[in-house]
């Protein structure tokens, strides 16, 4: 049975290794779409981003060494992502109401 | 680790729901299809999270749900979904400011429009090619039916008061009508229509030409233009009254003359008879008089010198007048000439028990003038002073050099000149009367007489007066010589 990147087990899976790689491989992506949009928006989301991919390499890491102190810190930045993908959708509504108003 | 762990997830739960919740909210602008698809993504990200977190507690919790079988592959949606979020939100924030600097240059565009549409001017833009490219609602206006022809190209416009009178298109005009405005009548508008036309290159675009309604100026300038030949004729008709009118008075005036000349010259050989045989009589050669017989032959000869006197005045204004009066210039001395005007009128000073005091100076004082009529200025000023001063008063004739000129100065403590009547005590026939005197003999001319001579010779002659307290008389003769010149014409005065 596979492994999920928030249910910590020691084993990894193949999904687990595929999501990833396909999460590092955006990060350029990201970082060009923060350098073309220059906006307060951007700089939340690439960071709550960069949470997201900390819990997936802590639930790879995890099946390896630590379990428990990387299970910890999987769960960690699953919610401080959270936390800051609520400031990011906050701080984009925001904006958009701004602009859609001076229009 | 497993109560810290319970706590995290729900912290994340939360987390994710509020954030699902202001992604469902995220405003999408019509016709936005990429702001759609990223809010569409946020929405299956934020619900993904929300779904994976529940699945997370309740594997934790023990309970094995359906939703474990799911977990997997949703998670796998997870990095096309951002990566989907990512790309697309940057195309549409690119799109959102290309659409503002579109919405901006429209704004702009509106205004430039506004501004084309306010101004009194009329604006056309000729283009490289010559063609008319834009004009602005004035121009319309001001070129009215004709307008769509100067779009076209036709020849629309004459230029008033130029070399070219035959019709010019907009084009060429623009080709060589520089800032300074030209004048052009529009064709084939009913009325006259006079427009100022400017052009100003532009760098890239072509040219403008600017154009200004001035057919009221037009109008204007010609209805003023007609105000003044009106007013030149008037002018010219009034000048040639005025003329008349000056040749009629110059006619009377020497009439005036030549009947005073006449009628002096008339009176003066009987008035001399009058004196001469009345003198003859007083000296008894024809026979003894009785007293009272020698008493009014007395008042018959002074009334005849009086005559006489006024005779002479008359003559002498008349003759200034006419302006056969010759200044015949000679070395004079101011000095001598003062002895001899006093020694005329110590008689007459005595009579009148007046002082008179004589100060010509130590020193000669050489001038060029014409003695003669120095001498009658300064009688009819001495004349004068003695008449208008009360017995026991004094009269003082001094003379000093000041810088280069000979001033000569004729004070007396007489009844003075009031303010008012000193600007016309030199006019002929003008006499002041101090208050509560009765006029003085004579015609009032030896001051008029004075102010005349003076002219005529170069002389200033200026009054200062102070009613009860005497007058002072200046006279001023210009370039005195050196004293080392010789003394010779004026002696024999």
């Amino acid at each position: 049975m596979g492994h999920t990147a928030f249910g910590g087990q020691s084993v990894y899976s193949q999904t687990e290794v595929v999501n990833l790689l396909l999460g590092i491989s955006i990060i350029p992506i990201l970082l060009a779409t923060r350098a073309s949009v220059p906006s307060q928006y951007t700089r939340w989301f690439v960071a709550a981003y960069v949470f997201m991919l900390v819990s997936y390499v802590s639930t790879v890491a995890e099946g390896y060494l630590l379990p428990d102190a990387f299970n910890l810190i999987e769960h960690g930045a699953l919610a401080v992502a959270g936390c800051l993908f609520a400031i990011t959708l906050f701080l984009r509504r925001r904006e958009l109401r701004r602009i859609l108003r001076e229009s | 680790m497993q109560p810290a762990i319970a706590i995290l997830d729900t912290i994340s739960i939360l987390a994710f729901l509020i954030a699902l919740g202001f992604a469902l909210d995220l405003p999408v602008s019509p016709g936005r299809a990429l702001e759609l698809g990223t809010k569409l993504a946020m929405v299956a990200i934020m619900a993904l999270c929300v779904f994976v977190g529940v699945s997370n507690v309740l594997e934790h919790a023990g309970i094995t749900s359906a939703l474990d079988r799911y977990e997997d592959y949703s998670e796998v949606l997870f990095v096309p979904l951002f990566m989907y979020a990512a790309v697309s939100s940057s195309n549409a924030g690119r799109v959102r400011r290309e659409m503002r600097i579109q919405q901006e240059l429209r704004v702009e565009r509106d205004f430039s429009s506004s501004v084309m549409d306010a101004t009194p001017a009329g604006i056309v833009l000729i283009g490289r090619d010559g063609k008319v490219v834009f004009g602005n609602e004035r121009a319309r206006q001001l070129l009215g039916s004709v307008f769509e022809d100067a779009f076209a190209g036709g020849p629309v416009l004459v230029e008033r008061d130029g070399a070219f009178p035959e019709p010019r298109t907009l084009a060429e005009i623009a080709t060589d009508t520089a800032a300074v405005p030209r004048r052009f009548t529009v064709l084939g508008v009913e009325e006259l229509r006079v427009l100022a036309i400017t052009a100003s290159p532009m760098a890239e675009e072509g040219v403008i030409i600017g154009m200004l309604d001035v057919t009221a100026r037009v109008s204007s300038e010609r209805e003023l233009e007609q105000y003044r030949r009106d007013l030149e004729v008037l002018v010219e008709r009034r000048t040639e009254q005025l003329v008349e009118a000056n040749l009629e008075m110059a006619a009377a005036n020497n009439a005036k003359k030549a009947f005073l000349a006449n009628m002096s010259h008339e009176l003066r050989t009987p008035l001399n008879a009058v004196i001469g045989f009345s003198g003859i009589l007083l000296t008894e050669s024809a026979g003894p008089l009785n007293a009272e017989q020698h008493k009014q032959l007395g008042m018959v000869e002074d009334a005849g010198h009086q005559l006489l006197a006024l005779v002479n005045e008359v003559l002498d204004i008349a003759r200034v007048e006419s302006g056969h009066v010759r200044v015949e210039a000679e070395k004079v001395d101011l000095g001598h000439l003062l002895t001899v005007v006093c020694s005329e009128f110590e008689l007459a000073a005595s009579q009148g028990s007046i002082k008179m005091s004589p100060e010509p100076g130590e020193e000669p004082l050489w001038v060029i003038s014409d003695p003669a009529k120095l001498l009658q200025i300064l009688r009819n000023l001495l004349s004068n002073a003695i008449k208008f001063t009360p017995p026991g008063g004094e009269i003082c004739i001094g003379l000093e050099r000041h810088g280069s000129d000979g001033v000569i100065q004729v004070r007396d403590t007489g009844v003075g000149i009031a303010p008012y009547d000193q600007g016309r005590i030199f006019s002929a026939f003008y006499q002041a009367c101090p208050p509560g005197e009765v006029k003085s003999q004579g015609a009032g001319l030896g001051l008029s007489i004075v102010r005349q001579l003076s002219e005529l010779i170069g002389v200033k002659v200026d009054l200062q007066s102070t009613p009860g307290y005497g007058s002072i008389f200046t006279v001023r003769v210009p370039a005195v010589i050196p004293s080392s010149e010789p003394r010779t014409l004026a002696r024999g005065l």
